[in-house]
């Protein structure tokens, strides 16, 4: 049988909704499936056990939120949505960040984050007319991304006292401060 | 590329016959002119057009409870400011007439000239311009291409039925404004648009491929992917529009799934299941659906979704009013 995606979704969010309640670790398979409706076999078509439904919603939701935005909105735009959705999802991730069988979520977000970083210093650099090299751009992109993703973790593990839209701020005017260091363009004109 | 047509010039003269032919006992003729057209009526006369190769926009939207005329123009070229002007005239009862055009440089500059032409000579006359396609201009700037879509089949509805309610000129141009802020669209295609003039595609896209934002004139759309399932399209516009949006679980809204001129219904079908899965666990209302081939790009095999933001529980009234316009 050919899997659904929406079906996959509908799963996903239903583990959302139960793990804003209850740990992890006391949520079953049966749980999910009666809260959403459907037959406890339609799980197992889509997902061997709850580890691989909670690795797919880290791997699937943040493609969605930004490899699939990457030729859609700028990438100042795609940070701002970055923070309003985990922080809509807060509570879902800090129950995930208890889940000590898997780290994959740092995974993926970074993998993710660092394109989206090599967006933004592509973007600049080609409006300031400057180059760096391609070496260069990926470590710069790599350190940023390990710093974003843990930057994200401690925030939403303390209950993301900071607004969304000030960290999205934040990591913008950071992105920019960088490039116009590595530039030498002190004089702003970067976007 | 086969076209059941005998003479690419003549296509639209033909085509319009052919429509007055099946449709006559609702609408009238000009042939000179090119327009679709009803009996004057005591209200606001609603006139729309532009370029031909939309159908059934806009012809098909002529009828009680919708448009009063429709200016047809060459394929994709839109009509001289002479024959909107003769629109205006045969339907303006006095009580004005209202223009909805979709957002094209081209056909906003005509249809503006043919208004202040009438407006001199007396006409109370007005314009809506529908600008509802969100995928973007350029990937410098992400701007949003604004152009007028698939969307404008739902403001023709909606200022329909209110004009037919006895809504003045006034009333209707603010309406058209407020409605058309709450419209978005997004176009895909999975084979593009081949018009019989130069029979090239309207953009190049390989067997396996999928062409998310595409306009309905060929324009580029902003991203190219591996064709999967109508699933896929259904989550990345869904998506796309939610960005736009930020609607909260409860928001209300009305649905048009548009077949772009190549699309089988049982496909039309069966992505707007897909659409109607993804709503509910957005866990939006959705008040109002309708799904069908209503604003083509002549022959593209693709869809787009039209969402329109509900602030008014009247809007739903006026998009379930009755009209035996044959394209709604």
């Amino acid at each position: 049988m050919r899997t659904s995606i929406i079906t996959k979704k509908i799963i996903a969010t239903t583990l959302k909704d139960l793990m804003k309640t209850e740990p992890f670790v006391k949520i079953s398979v049966s749980d999910i499936m009666k809260a959403c409706q459907m037959r406890r076999q339609t799980f197992y078509y889509h997902f061997q056990d709850k580890y691989e439904l909670l690795e797919w919603i880290y791997q699937y939701e943040t493609k969605e939120n930004i490899i699939d935005f990457l030729d859609y909105e700028s990438w100042e735009n795609i940070f701002n949505q970055l923070f309003d959705y985990f922080y809509q999802n807060q509570l879902f991730y800090k129950n995930a960040f208890e889940v000590t069988e898997q780290n994959s979520f740092i995974e993926y977000l970074s993998t993710h984050i660092k394109t989206l970083y090599l967006k933004a210093f592509e973007d600049m650099l080609r409006d300031s007319n400057k180059h760096l090299d391609q070496q260069e751009l990926d470590i710069l992109a790599s350190f940023y991304s390990h710093g974003f993703v843990g930057l994200v973790k401690e925030w939403i593990e303390k209950s993301c006292v900071y607004s969304p839209e000030m960290m999205a701020s934040i990591i913008r005017q950071q992105v920019l401060n960088q490039l116009r260091t590595i530039t030498g363009n002190e004089e702003g004109d970067l976007k | 590329m086969k076209n059941i047509i005998n003479n690419s010039n003549q296509m639209v003269n033909e085509m319009l016959k052919g429509f007055y032919f099946a449709n006559q006992d609702r609408v009238k003729f000009n042939q000179k002119n090119k327009i679709i057209y009803r009996e004057q009526k005591p209200y606001v006369a609603l006139v729309s057009g532009g370029g031909s190769g939309h159908e059934p926009a806009h012809l098909g939207y002529v009828g009680d409870g919708m448009l009063n005329a429709a200016v047809q123009g060459k394929l994709f070229t839109p009509p001289y400011p002479k024959q909107i002007i003769e629109a205006i005239r045969l339907t303006d009862s006095g009580a004005g007439v209202l223009l909805i055009v979709k957002n094209f440089a081209a056909d906003v500059e005509l249809f503006t000239e043919a208004m202040n032409i009438m407006r001199a000579k007396g006409h109370k006359v007005d314009m809506v311009i529908v600008n509802d396609d969100v995928s973007i201009e350029n990937k410098e700037t992400f701007q949003k291409r604004k152009r007028g879509v698939a969307g404008t089949v739902l403001v023709h509805k909606i200022l329909g039925a209110a004009a037919k309610e006895g809504a003045s000129l006034e009333k209707l141009k603010i309406l058209g404004d407020t409605v058309t802020k709450n419209i978005h669209t997004l176009g895909v295609a999975i084979e593009p648009t081949i018009i019989p003039e130069n029979h090239s595609p309207s953009f190049k896209l390989s067997d396996s491929e999928v062409y998310f934002g595409i306009g309905i004139h060929g324009e580029k759309g902003y991203r190219k992917e591996t064709f999967y399932s109508s699933e896929q399209l259904a989550i990345e516009l869904v998506n796309k529009l939610k960005s736009l949006y930020k609607w909260k679980s409860g928001d209300r809204y009305a649905v048009l799934v548009n077949g772009l001129g190549a699309t089988p219904l049982m496909e039309q079908y069966i992505f707007a299941n897909d659409i109607r899965r993804l709503l509910a666990l957005e866990q939006l209302e959705v008040q109002f659906v309708k799904v069908g081939t209503h604003l083509t790009s002549f022959n593209m095999h693709g869809i787009s979704l039209s969402m329109i933001k509900i602030d008014n529980p009247k809007w739903i009234d006026y998009l379930n009013a009755p009209t035996n316009a044959t394209g709604w």
